[in-house]
């Protein structure tokens, strides 16, 4: 005996005795329930009487095993098989199962769930079929025509009745409960006995605990998820800069149908290290009644690249991208530059500042991010036409980070590095990062 | 009144004392399925899976195991110390991740690794940040991965396979409008819901 098959006899005890107990419920209370659902309760308190169906295992996709009773041992699934009641299944990631019972009922199991018939009966022309899922996502459907059906999903804190339609039962994890109705009503008794009718024409879901099919319908609000945006402030700045997107290639939600691949590991060059290095420069008006002022953010490599959205390359064969060239010109928004080695980056020291293109004065921030920890202090100052550049200088060493190394302020350097954009600009130091203008 | 409340406050300082000299105790897994259920053999995966859905908690062994199983369709990896290397190599553990392999695994952790795995490139803060646990979580919440979480909060065993469900319903659709007789290839095929 495999040490499964001691966890789920365990499972399976306890997962009667909830069954027993919730179907007591039944019996005794919600009289509403009970005279709709006379046959449920009776059935499963007495021993039931009539002709065992018999099912067949119609798809297989992926790693299924059935075992064809509580004391029978796990196999491999396979199409054409015949089952009955006391069959029980299990799926492995990116697997399914399906079944069929006739007259017309069609059962899934999706991936990672378990699923027992409990019962599978014809009785004085009645259909009643009974299946516990332990955990998992069931779809179940049923041809109604001709044929009164008394078909019952439980797991361990719910049940849902079905009657000649489609529902989708899924209870996983720290997830609620989930019943959905495809087509038809369908009834769902939640752990605290509370019983809700509900879907028809069209498609409708129950949440356990939610309190009812519109409860959930307006706590299910769409959020489209193709935006980046993760609050007011994050949406306002895309919507400033809809090229933010462009930094990091594409939208975040990606419902690939199949894998991605799996990147190989990177080959780290000498004097590089792995991860990503972000510069930042964040920036609003001096005075707020004035349009937003063009600044630019500049980044110069150990290797003496310069990352610049007016002056120099998007990308540098280091691997530095500056894919963004904020340009202000509307007013009442903040402006945003990057530049950023996502993968790989040289270490060294780094030259780095920001700009006065044209417009009024500008309040800046900058800070540098190392492997999503932003390393030391951020920076910021004003910056206007007269006073029109701020350089800092960064050593990013091979284990953490930054050794302050000095800023430099002068209209004169920037106009020199303008003027010569290959040469390296120089920077002054004057002694470690200051958070306010050097004045 | 006053003395109650004197007394309680007695009892909240010895707490806060104890948890001070004890200091904060990560969960272990006192026997790792790993040790048993580390094939890659479509009846030991099973087996490793669903008996993972009954433990009260996920070690890291357990988690990395099910990640590759679920990523790779199997595991390469013959040890804890393989897996981590591997999960490493490939950016889905941070460089200095030094867990060990019965240590609970933290929903942090965790969240990284998933967002490398489904590509998952996040918000604006994120894609700033790199993917930091704090940030990879946050947007798992966003996407419905994982419930509200603190980075260093584990999974028992049941909500592990619940999230890595989940993982897959992100990347094949989930098959909420589907009829029972479409089984998920069929989905992909299609590419949409067969008539209802």
């Amino acid at each position: 005996m495999s040490a499964w098959e001691p966890a789920v006899s365990h499972n399976n005890r306890r997962f009667s005795i909830a069954i027993a107990a919730l179907a007591a419920f039944v019996a005794a209370g919600a009289p509403a329930a009970q005279a709709q659902h006379a046959t449920a309760p009776a059935a499963s308190a007495t021993a039931p009487t009539g002709e065992a169906l018999v099912g067949t295992i119609t798809a297989v996709d992926g790693m299924v095993q059935v075992r064809l009773g509580e004391d029978e041992p796990w196999q491999s699934a396979g199409v054409g098989m015949k089952i009955g009641p006391g069959a029980a299944f299990r799926t492995g990631p990116r697997s399914a199962v399906r079944f069929v019972f006739p007259p017309g009922q069609t059962i899934t199991l999706d991936r990672l769930g378990t699923v027992t018939v409990l019962e599978a009966l014809r009785t004085e022309g009645r259909i009643k079929m009974d299946v516990g899922m332990d955990y998992g996502r069931l779809r179940y459907d049923i041809e109604a025509a001709g044929q009164e059906h008394d078909a019952t999903i439980h797991t361990p804190g719910s049940t849902l009745a079905v009657r000649g339609t489609d529902v989708i039962m899924f209870n996983q994890g720290f997830y609620p409960v989930t019943a959905t109705s495809v087509v038809g009503t369908a009834r769902f008794r939640d752990l605290d006995g509370s019983v809700q009718t509900f879907g028809g024409e069209q498609q409708a879901v129950i949440v356990s605990g939610s309190g009812g099919a519109a409860q959930t319908a307006l706590g299910l609000n769409y959020v489209d998820p193709s935006s980046i945006a993760r609050g007011a402030g994050e949406a306002q700045a895309l919507r400033d800069n809809p090229s933010i997107s462009g930094f990091t290639f594409g939208t975040t939600f990606t419902s690939s149908l199949a894998l991605p691949p799996v990147a190989p590991a990177p080959v780290v060059p000498a004097n590089f290290a792995q991860g990503s290095l972000v510069f930042q420069l964040v920036w609003v008006n001096s005075e707020p009644s004035s349009l937003l002022p063009d600044l630019d953010l500049f980044v110069r490599s150990p290797l003496g690249e310069l990352l610049d959205p007016k002056l120099g390359p998007p990308v540098v064969p280091s691997g530095g991208r500056s894919p963004l060239d904020d340009r202000g010109g509307a007013a009442n928004r903040a402006g945003q530059e990057v530049a950023a080695w996502p993968d790989l980056f040289p270490l060294g020291r780094y030259e780095y500042g920001v700009t006065h293109i044209s417009g009024a004065g500008a309040e800046y921030q900058l800070v540098v991010i190392r492997d999503g920890r932003v390393v030391g202090d951020a920076v910021g100052g004003s910056l206007d036409s007269q006073n029109n550049r701020d350089s800092y200088e960064v050593s990013i060493g091979g284990s953490s980070g930054l050794q302050t190394a000095g800023r430099s302020n002068s209209a004169s350097a920037v106009r020199a590095a303008r003027a010569a954009p290959a040469r390296a600009p120089t920077a002054r130091p004057i002694g470690p990062y200051q958070s306010g203008p050097a004045r | 009144m006053n003395s109650i409340a004197r007394s309680g406050s007695a009892w909240a300082l010895a707490a806060l004392l104890l948890a001070a000299l004890g200091g904060c105790q990560t969960a272990r897994v006192a026997q790792p399925l790993t040790a048993e259920l580390a094939g890659n053999q479509p009846s030991q995966q099973l087996e490793f899976w669903h008996t993972l859905a009954t433990r009260p908690l996920t070690s890291n062994d357990e988690a990395f195991h099910g990640l590759l199983l679920y990523t790779d369709g199997q595991d390469p990896a013959d040890s804890y110390e393989a897996r981590v290397e591997l999960l490493k190599s490939r950016k889905m553990l941070p460089a200095n991740f030094r867990g060990q392999a019965n240590e609970a695994v933290q929903r942090g952790t965790l969240a990284v690794a998933i967002c490398r795995a489904l590509e998952i490139k996040g918000g604006v803060m994120m894609r700033l940040s790199g993917a930091a646990p704090r940030y990879a979580v946050r947007e798992l919440e966003f996407v419905e991965l994982y419930p509200p979480s603190s980075t260093f909060q584990t999974f028992s065993g049941g909500e592990f396979v619940g999230i890595i469900g989940r993982m897959e319903d992100y990347q094949r659709g989930q098959a909420v409008k589907v009829p029972a007789a479409v089984l998920p290839p069929e989905i992909r095929s299609n590419d949409s819901p067969a008539p209802q």
